[in-house]
């Protein structure tokens, strides 16, 4: 028995086992997540919205920005894209909530995950292949062969660290090694998502913060107070909204595109996860629960990856290509556990956790 | 009131009568034919079919395997009967006076077919007669209207299946169960793996157990999760959301286990279609649709007519009354997850048998269904059917429009969804008070 496990350890590499996680947890796409979350936390975790597609703002930032810089518009300034990819976001919040917010929740659930699957779908759609490049996504297919990415500006140009004469310089340690264009957006990533932590966390601090909350707890007594329900709701999907709508331009620069798979809905519910993971309501329950999410996901993935290289997992149960969808499975026992048996997270209090419809 | 064996009843009822519409259904239906299709074309030149001309196909070996000549519409067939790579060539002896090929056009065509994905492989070949451009043939415009029309009833039949049991367990519950696609995918893939056990045995029996598995599924889910959640005061927001997790697991579990490559059932695999009147169908469709309009009807009566039917309509309508007036809530709401599971299931298989299977059929579905829900109304049975009708015509329809394509199919039921919630929330058959 114990010969049996000493095997099982020396062949395990714990270098990757542990380095991949960790890796994952600092990377830019973590800080996506966190960002979307900390969005989704002002939806949700303050207001009590139910806004289950909350991957149309990242699309409506992404998008918006892609269109401006490929049309060459005001010479395809990056600034200007960068705002009107916010400002896109911030119409389809109206979009969305002008209709949708007078709906109880689980209406809102349906309404925001339909609207979000039309702006996939129409993003994809050949129709306006001049604008959207389709499937294909933005910059064109031949454009990024030819080496053009929507993050050269930020990522090199107005990249303290990174030196033209050697694009290739990485920093860093053991499975820790980036190079410079990561690095640099995983700083810019992070700064984002600590600002938008802070500004959400005063934002609900202040009266206006305290009236959200008030919603979230009771709607009805809301209204009985005089407030304006109605704005309120639409006023925290807006601003939430535009912080989803920074995640998204932060994964479209750091990748260098967009394309419309980017934005199915399951990652709409990778950051639910994220956000109940963390723990909704809370100050940076976002921020941790993202960082966790991708750590756990990606130990899950890593070991079984291993267990069944190593033929511990026999093949009929997993077989090696299979493993990639055993991270989703554990995303959905996840989210489902979480909300079973800690609905309030790591960092949430459970009083505050507990929405519901009526 | 309800007595446990006046439940069991009323359960055995519906399955029984489950089963025997699908058994009669389906030994009605055509047996399945041998592997292979049609190779066909129409012949024509400035739109005037070209009559005569001798087409040959040959395999990849060079074999010929068939040859035709095309008929006084100018269409010809050839059937094939494997996989395989296939010369079509004209014989350009039989070609009318004054009959070329276009520019750039040859007098061959290789067609390979790699899998039985259709009835029919359409070759073209671009003949011209002295240097015109030739035209492509398109039925009328009220021919394809109507073409449309019964595939939007076909597709609405089964969003309608499948929308039936979500609506009800959100009647009953409160419960929007983002489960209920991977409970299509589930029915329609269990009974892939019935027919691949048995291959010999008529295609009834894989859908009987599929639709079997579905109900067990259902039964499986709410006492094995969605009882106990309730019972300990979970609400229906955080159940929605332990929905959308036991939707991952369950769809990446049949990602693993089915595979991710889309498959067709053996059975049914090609049909020729045939022509009634002016619209073209697959023998298939013309049992596939009365049983799923049967299945409907079905509901209908046995909501309408059985103490079961009866007390689930009750516990959806309101229920603490339907509680103290003596339904057994929990009876009930077993009763609509196997019910609702098994109708999901056998929407799945249907939607297989037209489409094919696959492991996210049912995400595919998904937003289709909640579209059919609200439009009917969320929670109300008759609304379901109608809102799952309105929803598979109107996204068939979409296509016929001239700016609109293929890609809008989808979106259109969407936009409706979107905008019968600005106009009319409650949806049509909807009750305003369901409001908050």
């Amino acid at each position: 028995m114990s010969h049996n496990s000493e095997l099982i350890l020396a062949a395990i590499d714990f270098s990757k086992l542990f380095g991949t996680p960790i890796r994952a947890m600092i990377n830019v796409q973590a800080a996506v997540f966190a960002l979307a979350a900390v969005g989704l936390n002002l939806h949700y975790g303050f207001t009590g919205l139910l806004n289950v597609g909350m991957v149309a703002f990242m699309a409506a930032g992404a998008y918006g920005m892609a269109i401006i810089v490929t049309q060459g518009v005001l010479g395809g300034s990056v600034l200007f894209a960068i705002l009107i990819g916010l400002i896109f976001a911030a119409f389809i919040a109206l979009v969305i909530g002008v209709p949708a917010l007078r709906l109880r929740g689980d209406y809102l659930a349906i309404v925001t995950i339909a609207i979000a699957e039309v702006m996939r779908v129409s993003f994809r759609s050949t129709k306006w292949l001049e604008w959207t490049g389709g499937p294909f996504g933005l910059p064109r297919a031949e454009e990024r062969s030819a080496g053009i990415s929507l993050g050269d500006r930020i990522g090199e140009d107005w990249n303290p660290l990174f030196a033209a004469d050697d694009p290739t310089r990485t920093w860093g340690f053991w499975q820790l090694e980036f190079n410079m264009r990561d690095l640099w957006f995983m700083i810019v990533g992070w700064l984002l998502v600590i600002l938008c932590s802070v500004m959400v966390w005063r934002l609900v601090q202040s009266p206006w913060g305290r009236v959200i909350k008030a919603i979230r707890e009771d709607e009805d007594a809301a209204r009985a107070l005089g407030k304006n329900v109605f704005n309120y709701k639409l006023q925290s999907l807006v601003i939430g909204g535009v912080i989803g709508a920074l995640a998204g331009l932060l994964r479209a620069f750091s990748s260098g595109f967009v394309q419309s798979d980017q934005f199915k809905p399951q990652t709409t519910f990778f950051i639910w996860t994220a956000l109940i993971l963390g723990g909704a309501a809370s100050k940076w329950g976002p921020v941790i629960g993202a960082a966790l999410f991708w750590g756990v996901l990606l130990f899950v993935e890593e070991l079984v990856r291993q267990l069944v290289d190593n033929g511990w997992i026999p093949e009929w149960l997993i077989s090696p290509t299979d493993v990639s969808q055993v991270k989703l499975i554990m995303m959905g026992v996840m989210l489902a556990g979480l909300m079973i048996w800690r609905p309030q997270g790591i960092l949430g209090k459970k009083e505050e956790a507990l929405l519901d419809v009526r | 009131m309800l007595s446990p064996r006046t439940v069991r009843f009323g359960l055995l009822a519906v399955l029984t009568a489950l089963i025997f519409s699908l058994l009669g259904a389906l030994f009605l239906a055509p047996p399945a034919e041998a592997q292979g299709a049609i190779l066909n074309g129409t012949l024509k030149a400035q739109g005037e079919s070209v009559v005569g001309v001798v087409v040959v196909v040959s395999d990849s070996a060079g074999e010929e395997v068939g040859r035709a000549t095309s008929g006084d519409d100018g269409k010809w067939e050839v059937p094939i009967t494997k996989l395989d790579e296939y010369l079509v060539s004209i014989d350009v002896t039989s070609l009318p006076e004054g009959v070329g090929f276009k520019e750039g056009a040859t007098n061959e065509v290789l067609k390979e077919i790699d899998a039985w994905t259709r009835e029919k492989f359409p070759v073209g070949f671009r003949l011209e007669d002295g240097g015109a451009v030739p035209l492509l043939t398109i039925d009328p415009l009220w021919q394809r209207i109507l073409q449309r029309a019964v595939s939007g009833l076909r597709v609405g039949l089964l969003v309608a299946l499948a929308a039936v049991g979500l609506s009800l367990i959100y009647g009953v519950t409160g419960l929007v169960n983002f489960a209920h696609s991977e409970m299509v995918t589930f029915g329609a893939v269990t009974a892939f793996g019935f027919e691949a056990m048995a291959p010999s045995l008529p295609f009834v029996v894989p859908v009987f157990l599929g639709i079997m598995a579905g109900a067990a599924l259902g039964f499986v889910l709410e006492r094995g999760l969605f009882k106990p959640l309730r019972k300990r005061k979970m609400n229906n927001i955080s159940l929605m959301i332990v929905s959308i997790g036991l939707a991952f697991v369950l769809r990446y579990l049949i990602a693993i286990y089915f595979g991710t490559e889309p498959l067709a059932y053996k059975h049914y695999l090609l049909q020729t279609e045939r022509n009634i009147g002016p619209i073209a169908l697959p023998p298939k469709d013309l049992v596939i649709m009365p049983v799923a309009l049967f299945l409907l009807v079905l509901v209908g009566f046995l909501l309408q007519k059985t103490r079961i039917g009866t007390s689930m309509r009750a516990v959806a309508d309101n229920p603490p009354l339907a509680e103290s007036s003596g339904i057994d809530i929990n009876k009930t709401i077993l009763a609509v997850w196997i019910a609702g599971s098994a109708l999901a299931a056998a929407g799945g298989i249907f939607l297989g048998l037209t489409n094919i299977v696959e492991w996210q059929m049912g995400e595919k579905l998904l937003l289709l269904i909640f579209a059919a829900v609200t439009l009917g109304g969320l929670g109300t049975a008759y609304g379901a059917i109608v809102g799952g009708l309105a929803i598979g015509m109107a996204s068939e329809m979409t296509s016929m429009v001239p700016f609109l394509g293929p890609d809008f199919k989808f979106m259109v039921a969407l936009v409706v969804l979107i905008v019968i919630l600005l106009v009319r929330p409650q949806g049509i058959l909807g009750v305003r008070e369901r409001l908050g």
